[in-house]
């Protein structure tokens, strides 16, 4: 019940996030959510800078490419959503830490299942991409930065053609369990 | 050849290696023996110099294995050279445009001449049968095929170490022969993992055995760890399960 709470709570303040368009509430939310547990948002400060930077590169970026043919670039609204995609960032983060998502999603069955599957999934490409790494590097005996090049397209590809057969894999397995059958 | 002390290793604060010390000599074969989990392959890529000790150390040939060795190009020059793996998954090892390509890729990089090159590679295409897939992309190979490709990438380059991550378990039952066998006339030093007790005896004369606690149980010869069920039932590899013989229903230990 306590984890379900937690999502709810969590889920109201995303939306809240994203109606309400001032960098108070932003700033206070943050502040908020750094001040309760220090040592964690310490611990994780690089993860989340990282994929801070990811999304809002992309944020920013199309937001810039949207209105490059109009003359009114807003410098007020890039920093506006800038802050929230951090908040919702550590928000996430923090959830993420502090909940057993497994548990906050049981009242469905079919959202605690897809949860363990995408985590499984995501794990077994954060292995695999190391594997890869590994495997190149063992096998480079003179660096030239051709090989640079191989590992890249080697990357896109395995997963590209490992994506397309775990897709298939697990729609599968869903099946056999009774799953996509409706 | 190989000298491991007090070597221990985690991932993300989790113990994967706990207080490791082993020597192997040159020619000697040596397999690491354990359940699923228990930290082989990561042993295996520390002894490839590609994942590096938290505590402790990694000697080949007496000099000190760890980054800071790698920043030398010369230094990796000869230890890539020398040492090679054969990764438990061999669809992240093979990223040459053709079969060909793959087995001499090596030898390309060692600045080999082509006609010596050619002669080696046709030769493993030959003792591995592949030499129908000579100009198909790798990764249109079954899976057993694909593990013999990247075995023979591997043995191109006539390394003195050769570390192979759970060989035989992409392979049927005819093939694991093959590559036994072929292994066995390799007179080089060899370190296999496997989790299967059955095929240890296959592999080589003396093996090191991990527990699930991740600390090496027995380091020997494999027919005296063989009877010792008391250390096999410690380790997780013999298994009690029921079944019937004719009318009288009875358990005892698998070495399964
Ligand atoms: N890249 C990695 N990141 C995090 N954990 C890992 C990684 N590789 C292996 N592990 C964990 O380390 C433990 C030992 O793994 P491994 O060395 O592959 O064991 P084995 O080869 O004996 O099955 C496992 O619990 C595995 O989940
Ligand atoms: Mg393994």
């Amino acid at each position: 019940m306590k984890e379900r709470i937690k999502l709810l709570l969590y889920l109201s303040a995303v939306l809240l996030l994203t109606i309400i368009h001032s960098e108070i509430f932003y700033l206070a939310l943050l502040l908020i959510l750094i001040i309760s547990d220090l040592s964690f948002f310490r611990r994780s400060f690089k993860r989340i800078l990282f994929s801070f930077i990811v999304f809002n590169v992309v944020i920013s970026l199309s937001y810039l490419l949207f209105t490059f043919f109009r003359s009114d670039i807003d410098t007020g609204y890039i920093l506006l959503i800038n802050l929230r995609v951090l908040t919702i960032t550590c928000l996430t983060f923090f959830f993420a830490s502090h909940t057993n998502l497994p548990l906050a999603l049981s009242f469905s069955e079919t959202f605690s299942y897809l949860f363990t599957l995408s985590y499984s999934q995501i794990q077994n490409y954060i292995r695999t991409y190391s594997d890869l790494k590994e495997a190149h590097a063992s096998r480079i005996i003179v660096r030239e930065k051709t090989h640079i090049k191989i590992l890249i397209e080697r990357v896109i590809n395995l997963f590209f053609t490992k994506s397309l057969y775990n897709a298939k894999e697990t729609s599968l397995a869903m099946r056999s369990r009774g799953f996509l059958d409706g | 050849m190989v000298e491991i002390k007090n070597l221990s290793f985690g991932y993300n604060g989790k113990t994967i290696l706990r207080n490791i010390n082993l020597k192997i000599s040159e020619r000697e074969r040596v397999v690491l023996l354990g359940v699923n989990g228990c930290g082989k392959s990561t042993l295996l890529k520390i002894m490839n110099g590609l994942i590096f000790a938290e505590s402790g150390e990694f000697f080949f040939r007496g000099l000190l294995i760890n980054s800071d060795y790698f920043k030398n190009p010369e230094n990796r020059r000869s230890f890539r050279s020398s040492v090679v793996m054969l990764f438990q998954s061999p669809d992240v090892m093979l990223f040459n445009p053709t079969v060909y390509d793959e087995v001499a890729f090596g030898m390309r990089q060692m600045k080999k001449d082509e006609k010596e090159i050619k002669e080696r590679v046709e030769e493993l295409l030959n003792t591995f049968g592949l030499t129908k897939y000579r100009e198909s992309p790798p990764f249109e190979l079954s899976g057993g095929e694909k593990q013999k490709l990247a075995l023979a990438a591997i043995l191109a380059i006539r390394p003195n170490l050769v570390l192979l991550d759970e060989p035989m378990a992409n392979l049927d039952p005819k093939s694991q022969g093959e590559v036994i066998d072929l292994l066995y006339e390799l007179d080089i030093t060899t370190v296999i993992s496997t989790h299967n007790l059955s095929m240890a005896p296959e592999l080589g004369e003396r093996t090191i055995l991990l527990s699930e606690s991740h600390e090496i149980l027995y380091d020997g010869e494999i027919n005296s760890l063989l009877n010792n069920e008391e250390l096999l039932i410690k380790a997780n590899l013999v298994h009690r399960h029921r079944h019937r013989h004719k009318e009288i229903d009875h358990t005892h230990y698998h070495k399964h």
